[in-house]
């Protein structure tokens, strides 16, 4: 195999197709069994809850191979990106799973801050004005929500 | 004749109703603008303060907020990406390509003109096609549906882009995320691993605001940072010669409208993505869709806004509600007493006027309340990213918390939106995953309804000349996006020839 078709082989349609491919064979004969109970007594097949998913499933594998196989006669050209910083990545991950893991704990209004100004702190944000919002910001959006429109949001450790 | 003129009037010409109207419509406005927020949970949280208006001040306040809604959705998904609802979906395609660009305020305008006049539209057809409609409507069983919603499948290829095959993977994945929860027929459990949240089946409002607005969040952390360059913003407003140009694509987006929200159960995205594909199928701009074309974010919202006057059509001549709004709007009516349907056209008339008068009300209230807010609302897109991200975030998880007070729909937000940074980054149209995700259940509703029917006679799916017709539609269309892919195909491979 020459370096022309390695190249090919490791471009991301084609590791993603394959990927995708095998997936979707698991999803077939692993996942949709183990997964999806099929009722007893079924007269039609295309009436069981598992008809759909299958045929999805058939259809992502077979559309998955056919993007290996158009990458062969029509490569696209990958595109060069450009990663930022870890940390900034790092940071981003750490505002997400707060706000799942402490949102209820911590309360809304808390995780907003912290989340917001952390934000704003690693894309050097400078404006006091900036920052003065990022504070007030989450106030006023939980009184909206709580307040006018009587949606209650997590206190956590402002509770009454 | 003349007693009851009179008594419309006297039942419409109320300042309750005028200021129910404005209060509707703004609020609608507001609340749709929020992430998170749609236009059902504005409408449902404002029933119980119906409860003591007059029965016509109390639907219009609904009507206006219902409407206010359907525009407000809009806003976000132009601005920041974020759609108000799957409908606006379709309008972020064009719109945000148009506020990147700078010219935010001009896809606001295009927004609002065409949401508008596809709503005067849509209220003219309520008005004086209802009964002729509603026969139409009364025909559709289960495999007319079914086809029906083949058809709009095929509209995936068209917002798929260049990335045809990415894109049918795309909406292959959104059918089988919308299979999870329970079975609709047997009730048996889908890929719900046990797990409580999962049994109602995946939120189409963490979905979406994760599949949209949160990749942007990502991308944004992860890509190198740019120097901040201030853009030339364009702050030009849309010109007569570019209405003039989206007015074909309104009209025909707004009759598909009114056609698919005059039959119960089909709902607005349908209409958008189906007016969306036809704009794009035949204008001459059609390479300009996808990268801030006015004409496509005309299209769509016509085709989104046309639904809002039709779906009132089952609901007042038949008492079938089209979707929760209307449902919802069906409660209102009971709660005071009315039972809309046939009788009530009977024995209301003078009620359901002085409402259609309000209705109609209610569209020009929506163009001065719209025009008055654009230029506030497009301040958002001016905002440096650094500042306007992490508080789009906030309010994504504010919003997406409050649908179901559930800390498990914020994890549900991010997960999609994780998959959808990696669908932009492979080059993947997100948005074939939500047609996917949405027409996936009424695909696999009506097909088990007609197998239920005929008994696994598949005969049913050929039954009637509404059969027939939406299958040659559907043909047509396959055969015809086919016939473009190639053409483009070939295009590309003289371009690469000429290059080499």
């Amino acid at each position: 195999m020459n370096d022309f078709d390695t190249r090919r082989l490791l471009c991301p349609n084609v590791i993603f197709g394959i990927t995708l491919a095998i997936l979707s064979i698991a999803f077939i004969y692993a996942f949709i069994p183990a997964f999806i109970n099929e009722p007893p007594g079924l007269k039609n097949p295309m009436l069981s809850p598992r008809w759909l998913p299958m045929v999805m499933g058939w259809g992502c594998f077979i559309l998955s191979m056919s993007l290996v196989i158009a990458e062969f006669f029509h490569p696209e050209i990958a595109e060069h990106h450009v990663h930022e910083k870890s940390l900034h990545v790092l940071v981003l991950c750490a505002v997400l799973l707060s706000y799942v893991l402490l949102f209820e704990t911590a309360g809304a209004i808390l995780i907003g801050v912290v989340a917001t100004v952390a934000l704003f702190a690693i894309r050097s944000v400078k404006s006091i004005v900036a920052y003065i919002l990022a504070i007030a910001l989450p106030f006023v959006v939980y009184f909206f929500f709580t307040t006018l429109l009587e949606v209650p949001l997590p206190t956590g450790i402002f509770m009454e | 004749m003349m007693e009851n003129f009179t008594e419309v009037l006297s039942l419409f010409l109320s300042v309750d109703n005028f200021i129910a109207i404005i209060i509707g419509v703004v609020i609608g406005v507001v609340i749709g603008a929020i992430p998170g927020l749609t236009a059902t949970m504005a409408v449902a949280l404002a029933l119980p303060f119906t409860f003591s208006l007059e029965p016509v001040t109390a639907i219009l306040l609904l009507v206006g907020i219902y409407k206010g809604g359907m525009y407000g959705g809009s806003i976000t998904a132009i601005l920041i990406k974020t759609p108000g609802s799957p409908a606006s979906a379709c309008t972020l395609l064009d719109g945000y390509p148009m506020a990147q660009k700078g010219q935010a305020t001009k896809a606001l305008q295009t927004a609002l003109y065409s949401s508008c006049i596809a709503d005067f539209i849509s209220n003219l057809s309520l008005i004086f096609f209802a009964s002729y409609l509603a026969k139409i409507a009364m025909n559709f069983g289960p495999p007319e549906f079914f086809w029906l919603i083949c058809f709009s499948l095929t509209i995936i290829v068209s917002v798929s882009g260049e990335a045809i095959i990415k894109g049918l993977i795309a909406a292959c994945l959104g059918i089988i995320v919308s299979c999870i929860g329970l079975d609709q027929m047997y009730g048996t459990e889908r890929m719900t691993f046990g797990h409580y949240d999962l049994m109602d089946g995946i939120s189409f409002v963490p979905l979406m605001i994760g599949l949209f607005a949160i990749p942007e969040v990502i991308d944004f952390y992860y890509t190198k940072a740019q120097p901040h360059i201030i853009k030339n913003v364009d702050k030009s407003k849309l010109s007569l010669q570019e209405f003039k140009q989206c007015l074909k694509s309104i009209i025909r987006g707004s009759f598909i409208g009114v056609i698919i929200g005059s039959i119960p159960g089909t709902g607005a995205t349908a209409s958008a993505f189906i007016s969306y594909s036809e704009a794009k199928r035949t204008s001459p701009r059609r390479a300009n869709f996808g990268k801030g074309e006015p004409e496509g974010v005309a299209a769509s919202e016509a085709g989104n806004n046309g639904v809002a006057g039709a779906t009132l059509i089952p609901l007042l001549s038949l008492g079938i509600p089209g979707d929760i709004i209307t449902a919802i709007i069906l409660g209102a009516f009971m709660i005071h007493g009315l039972t809309p349907g046939p009788l009530m056209f009977q024995q209301n008339l003078s009620l359901i006027y002085a409402i259609f008068c309000g209705i109609m009300l209610s569209s020009i209230v929506l163009f001065i309340v719209g025009n008055l807010t654009i230029k506030y609302f497009s301040k958002v897109s001016d905002l440096p990213k650094p500042i306007l991200l992490p508080i789009v975030l906030l309010f994504c998880v504010f919003g997406t918390y409050a649908v179901n007070n559930s800390i498990f729909d914020i994890g549900v937000m991010f997960a999609f939106g994780i998959m959808g940074f990696f669908f932009a980054k492979m080059g993947i149209a997100a948005a074939p995953f939500l047609i996917g995700f949405i027409l996936g259940p009424m695909f696999e509703d009506n097909l088990h309804r007609s197998l239920l029917i005929s008994k696994g006679d598949l005969s049913i799916f050929v039954r009637g000349p509404i059969t027939w017709f939406f299958i040659a539609l559907t043909i047509a269309s396959l055969i015809f996006v086919i016939r473009r892919w190639h053409q483009g195909r070939t295009v590309n491979a003289e371009v690469d020839q000429n290059l080499e």
